[in-house]
């Protein structure tokens, strides 16, 4: 009904092209989140579905509306800023109902909405102050609650979260969790916190350089990533990289100190290959000697070895359990072969076998 | 802060003590012209303006009444002369002492019974009455000079006022002019407003093309300076049929004063967050809701800070009106203007010019400490967040 396409979409400012066709389609309901280092066009693209930005080509939908040259007004959105852009010389009521109040909706229906979205929002004791008197969290919520007033058929937030505080972070996520869950509407979230994309999203969508790098459900991304880029931004600690190559049908990984049998065909005879593995798929074998610790840490439940092979490149390690290596003890390493990922050392895509 | 420091840093006394000179530089000379508009034209030219706040001590010299006139038979050859030595002189004040003799001032106290030899006598009571005694030949032809010692205290006239302000028969009156003064004033603070706001909303937050080409030519005509423009103007006026009047000085300050003010407002407009304004776009309010419900509110430091300046400068200002306004009926003359002709057919009268002086600071001081807190503010206006 109001899920939000966007077909080959370019935003070009002057000569500079910033994003570069993208394709993307979010069903009805959809928890879509953009994500991607800074810089790379995720903001940019929100606010072209907004309206704040125009689009230079391409097509852009919501639900069966064109909406590509429409104003901000028009579209059915609400936005959420990083800043909470809330007006500083209105009430929380009058923030709420600003946008009812423009768009000429009877005084009645506006306090309807205004106690409706309150009462999701649990901010019924600062409904007359000023945005001066409230803390990050409360703004942040009234920020959210003046576009749940409004009844948009798609949210859309700019990094919400990257104002707050880590602990208050943690509670606006789960807040706007249990929101999407009771409303319904499609949302698109922009941020650059992996976690919040992996406990927020029904679908993520990998950006870098104004072009779609993968598109799918988290685990999706975390288990098969198309190319090296989502494998490296989505989990953490990042996934390990080591150089490779195929040689008799076999990938050699010098930095492993390994090599996989059957893991790849005839084609890559010869060629470079960038190895990955995710720290939690290596386990430390205390008796090996391959590689030496440099350092660790410990968070508790779990800890970070980083080892140095013998070709220099660093591995980070997740180890569990009463046992953890220490610092300048020669260990070696064992990784399942199934947890190998391959990947194309020059254009960097996933070799699947 | 100062158990951290321990000692204030000189730079700290060196402000201290500057702040405490600026204003006693400007509230010396303030405080000099309100006591003076209150004394009378002798007082100013007999002491200060400073020694007018304190009882002054001083001689007077009063002869009793006549004793031909008003002397009493007492009987075997006495006479006597009864009154109150300040009878018919306008005085208040207290009587300290007496004495009968330039050469001995207050040579008696209040109520003592002095000898002048072979007889005579007179006392003075402390109220002033007296009592002066002797035989025939004594109590006759001249009467008795008395030197009085007295305190007056702090003597403070309204008449100054009431004569430049209410006097009808005052052709040289601040009424008139007073009253003229605020009908340029109002309208060329409020006008130029009003315009500014709007233009500085368009060059801070609407696109069109030649947006920056204009806001650079409102910089450049800040620098031009208005007698360039005179002239021009003044023509211009006359042919158009606006001529010499209110219209015209209303017009003129306006122009005068908006390149400033778009300027200003237009600098505190932009630093005012995108997000807010933004996020008004989306929730659906359009460019005018924007300025009116959004931007006019937040920049009210700014408005305020720019209606201070453009209040005191066309308050202040006499060439303008000068130019645009006053014709020779002299109808329309402006305070500034009524200062300059006080000061050649009034030069010496030092009272009706502190008065009409201080009737034309008044207004201004009034808005200044009134809305001093938005001044300071919209001067920081863009430099701070």
């Amino acid at each position: 009904m109001s899920g939000v396409t966007l077909n080959k979409v370019i935003k070009r400012y002057g000569d500079v092209q910033v994003i570069h066709g993208v394709d993307l389609e979010i069903a009805d309901g959809e928890f879509c989140v953009f994500v991607g280092p800074s810089g790379c066009g995720k903001s940019t693209l929100l606010r072209m579905v907004a309206g704040l930005e125009e689009t230079t080509e391409g097509a852009m939908h919501i639900g069966d509306r064109d909406v590509t040259r429409m104003d901000p007004s028009q579209r059915g959105v609400a936005m959420v800023f990083q800043t909470y852009a809330l007006y500083p010389h209105m009430t929380v009521k009058d923030n709420m109902g600003f946008g009812l109040k423009m768009n000429g909706h009877p005084k009645s229906e506006i306090e309807e909405k205004v106690a409706e979205a309150t009462r999701i929002l649990k901010l019924e004791p600062y409904l007359d102050r000023k945005p001066a008197a409230l803390s990050g969290g409360q703004r942040q919520r009234v920020s959210i609650g003046r576009a749940i007033v409004r009844g948009p058929e798609v949210f859309l937030f700019d990094e919400p979260l990257s104002n707050l505080d880590a602990e208050l972070r943690v509670e606006m996520r789960v807040e706007i969790a249990r929101l999407h869950k009771e409303i319904g509407a499609t949302m698109i979230y922009v941020t650059h916190d992996q976690v919040e994309a992996m406990t927020l999203a029904d679908k993520i969508v990998v950006l870098r350089l104004g072009v779609i790098e993968q598109v799918g459900a988290p685990m999706d991304l975390y288990r098969d990533p198309d190319n090296k880029f989502v494998a490296g931004f989505i989990g953490s600690p990042a996934m390990n990289f080591v150089n490779g190559s195929a040689k008799d049908g076999a990938v050699v990984a010098p930095g492993l100190a390994a090599s996989y049998e059957g893991m790849i065909n005839a084609a890559y005879e010869g060629k470079a290959l960038s190895v990955g593995a995710r720290p939690e798929h290596i386990t430390i074998n205390p008796a090996g000697d391959t590689h030496t610790v440099e350092m660790t840490e410990s968070l508790g439940g779990v800890s970070f070895a980083y080892l140095a092979g013998a070709t220099g490149e660093r591995i980070v390690v997740e180890e569990r359990g009463d046992v953890r290596s220490e610092e300048g003890a020669k260990v070696g390493i064992e990784i399942d072969a199934s947890r190998i990922y391959l990947f194309d050392a020059e254009t960097e895509m996933r070799i699947r076998t | 802060m100062d158990a951290m420091a321990g000692r204030k840093p000189a730079v700290v006394w060196a402000l201290n003590i500057s702040v405490v000179l600026l204003v006693a530089l400007w509230l010396f000379p303030t405080l000099g012209l309100l006591i003076s508009s209150f004394r009378t034209g002798d007082q100013i030219t007999a002491s200060g303006w400073w020694s007018s706040l304190f009882p002054a001590e001083q001689t007077m010299q009063i002869r009793v009444a006549d004793p031909d006139d008003n002397r009493v038979d007492l009987g075997n050859g006495r006479f006597m002369v009864e009154g109150n030595i300040f009878e018919g002189a306008d005085f208040e004040g207290e009587l300290n002492a007496w004495g009968t003799s330039s050469r001995r001032l207050g040579e008696f106290e209040t109520g003592v019974t002095a000898d002048l030899g072979d007889g005579e006598t007179l006392t003075v009571e402390a109220d002033g009455s007296y009592v002066w005694e002797g035989d025939d030949d004594q109590i006759s032809g001249r009467a008795q000079r008395v030197f009085l010692d007295v305190v007056t205290p702090p003597d403070f006239t309204l008449e100054n006022y009431s004569f430049v302000l209410f006097d009808e028969n005052n052709s040289e009156g601040m009424a008139k002019a007073f009253f003229n003064t605020l009908t340029v004033v109002i309208p060329a603070t409020i006008i130029p407003i009003l315009i500014a706001a709007f233009a500085a909303y368009a060059l801070a937050w609407m696109d069109f093309p030649g947006r920056a080409i204009l806001i650079a030519v409102i910089v450049g005509l800040l620098v031009v300076p208005l007698q360039l423009a005179l002239i021009p103007l003044l023509s211009l006026h006359n042919a158009i049929g606006i001529g010499k009047g209110y219209l015209g000085v209303w017009l003129a300050h306006t122009g005068f004063g908006l390149p400033l003010a778009i300027y200003l407002l237009r600098n505190y407009m932009v630093g005012l967050p995108r997000d807010i304004i933004e996020n008004a776009k989306v929730d659906g309010a359009t460019d005018f809701q924007i300025f009116t419900k959004i931007i006019l509110p937040l920049s009210f430091p700014a408005l305020a800070s720019f209606a201070i300046f453009q209040f005191l400068w066309t308050w202040n200002d006499l060439l303008v009106a000068l130019v645009f306004l006053i014709d020779a009926s002299g109808q329309t003359t402006v305070m500034t203007k009524q200062i300059v002709e006080l000061l050649g057919t009034r030069g010496g009268d030092w009272e009706i010019l502190a008065t009409s002086a201080f009737v034309s600071i008044a207004v201004p001081l009034a808005v200044f400490f009134a809305m001093q807190k938005y001044l300071v503010r919209g001067l920081l206006a863009g430099s701070v967040k």
